[in-house]
């Protein structure tokens, strides 16, 4: 399986936003420092305080980042999906990880040092803009979700939460949300408890919006969800 | 009448010390200045829309701006207050992408307009700058992070007594007695928070009944900010 990744590197790399725009020799370049890695779930990929020595390109699996809270319990910053770069911020401001990495399900993908990123982007102008324009979306989906915790009800915030994740992840064949997350995860994300999520959730599955077998949600009216959101 | 006021030069803008520019050498601020292009703008003047694309960004000379967004119920979001020095509408620039906010004047001010290509250009020929750029990007990457969990996790209260120590922070005081070197509406300070406009002023004259701060008008005093370090919580 290992193996298998390894071969399929240089391809692998040209699907990450971050190296668009390279030409040949780069990519060889960038394959030539990177380092695969593979982790199960629950796995931390990094951990918040640790010195931010490199970043992570996720190749193939789901990965939340999550940061302490006050209280010692966890709120999920975002959801990663293949093709995202996680760290860059701490790496490129030279500082500890603000928040951890914790895989969702298994993945693997590469590692890059930062001296090495950092020359990258520093030498190469396609990397460069590219790193900007990440972090730049970053803040973008930061800032949505700031205006969506302070200005929507509980069920909009969870209609959007579901709207989020099946647009991160995508849906079956049959609708079903590609991803397997914890109530308590959603819960999180919309930032309200997981009693309240249960609540809100069986709402929806009275109304025949959604469905739920084995932990995965799957989306009967997207229209309808979609509706509820920007009530 | 309006008065026509006199451009500033970028070769003799003291302001530039304090922003991105500062470390520019001369022949690349000379091309700056050439290029670039300047507008007064009266309180309450909109600079960009939200929405629209783009044509380069623009940096502070003089005033305060406010940035905001507008929620599906028309309510504003305040997401930053922009100083002196400091440059807005630079991420729809890097990103392509149209802006994500409106800006517009809390007071007179003069903005410098530097089109996108001599931006872009400062930015292909001049490495230091285009990291010192990249820093400012992951610095706001962790404020708006900040806010993030501030709402997750702080009460309308908290929020409001940081709030008031991080405008002290970026304003500074106007005189010897602690007042806030900016001049919000009540409503402004409740879109920046995040609550109704009642609860900011049942919250302020709570603070005030503490003896945290005093008001005159829209204009706040500081009178006790280690008591409001913490009611804001704040470890550091």
């Amino acid at each position: 399986m290992i193996k298998e990744h390894q071969q399929s590197n240089s391809c692998q790399l040209l699907r990450f936003p971050l190296f668009l725009g390279c030409n040949e020799d780069t990519i060889q370049k960038i394959e030539k420092i990177q380092y695969c890695s593979h982790f199960t779930r629950n796995d931390y990929i990094f951990k918040e305080g640790q010195e931010a020595n490199s970043v992570f390109c996720l190749c193939w699996g789901k990965v939340k980042i999550v940061k302490k809270k006050e209280d010692h319990t966890l709120q999920i910053i975002s959801l990663t999906r293949p093709g995202d770069i996680l760290g860059l911020r701490a790496v490129i401001s030279e500082d500890i990880y603000p928040h951890s990495a914790i895989a969702l399900e298994d993945c693997a993908g590469y590692y890059i040092e930062r001296k090495d990123l950092l020359y990258l982007i520093k030498n190469f102008q396609p990397i460069f803009i590219n790193s900007s324009r990440l972090l730049c979306k970053e803040i973008d989906a930061l800032e949505s979700k700031i205006a969506n915790l302070i200005q929507y009800s509980v069920s909009q915030r969870v209609a959007i939460t579901l709207l989020i994740l099946k647009e991160t992840y995508g849906v079956d064949n049959q609708q079903c949300i590609n991803v397997d997350i914890s109530k308590g995860d959603i819960a999180n994300m919309a930032n309200t408890t997981r009693v309240t999520i249960y609540r809100v959730l069986n709402h929806f599955k009275r109304n025949g919006i959604i469905d739920i077998k084995d932990k995965r949600i799957r989306i009967l009216n997207v229209q309808r969800l979609e509706q509820l959101a920007n009530e | 009448m309006r008065k026509k006021i006199e451009y500033p030069h970028c070769e003799t803008c003291d302001v530039r010390n304090t922003s991105i520019f500062k470390d520019l050498n001369g022949k690349k601020i000379e091309e700056l200045s050439h290029s670039k292009g300047c507008h007064v703008y009266k309180k309450g003047q909109v600079i960009f829309y939200e929405g629209n694309y783009p044509s380069g960004l623009f940096c502070i000379n003089k005033g305060k701006i406010k940035i905001y967004k507008l929620g599906e119920s028309g309510k504003e979001q305040i997401v930053r207050l922009a100083k002196t020095g400091d440059i807005i509408g630079y991420r729809a620039l890097v990103s392509g992408e149209p802006y994500r906010g409106s800006a517009e004047a809390l007071e007179d001010a003069v903005l410098c307009h530097i089109p996108k290509e001599s931006f872009l250009s400062i930015m292909q020929n001049d490495g230091p700058f285009a990291m010192r750029f990249m820093q400012l990007l992951c610095q706001e990457l962790g404020e708006a992070e900040a806010r993030l969990l501030d709402i997750a996790q702080k009460s309308v209260r908290e929020r409001l007594a940081e709030v008031l120590l991080i405008l002290k922070e970026n304003f500074g005081y106007e005189d010897q007695n602690q007042t806030l070197n900016i001049t919000l509406t009540r409503e402004d300070l409740a879109n920046i928070v995040g609550t109704a406009t009642e609860t900011v002023i049942r919250l302020l004259s709570d603070f005030r009944k503490e003896n945290l701060i005093e008001l005159k008008g829209k204009k706040i005093q500081l009178v006790d900010v280690a008591g409001l370090i913490k009611v804001a919580n704040l470890l550091d």
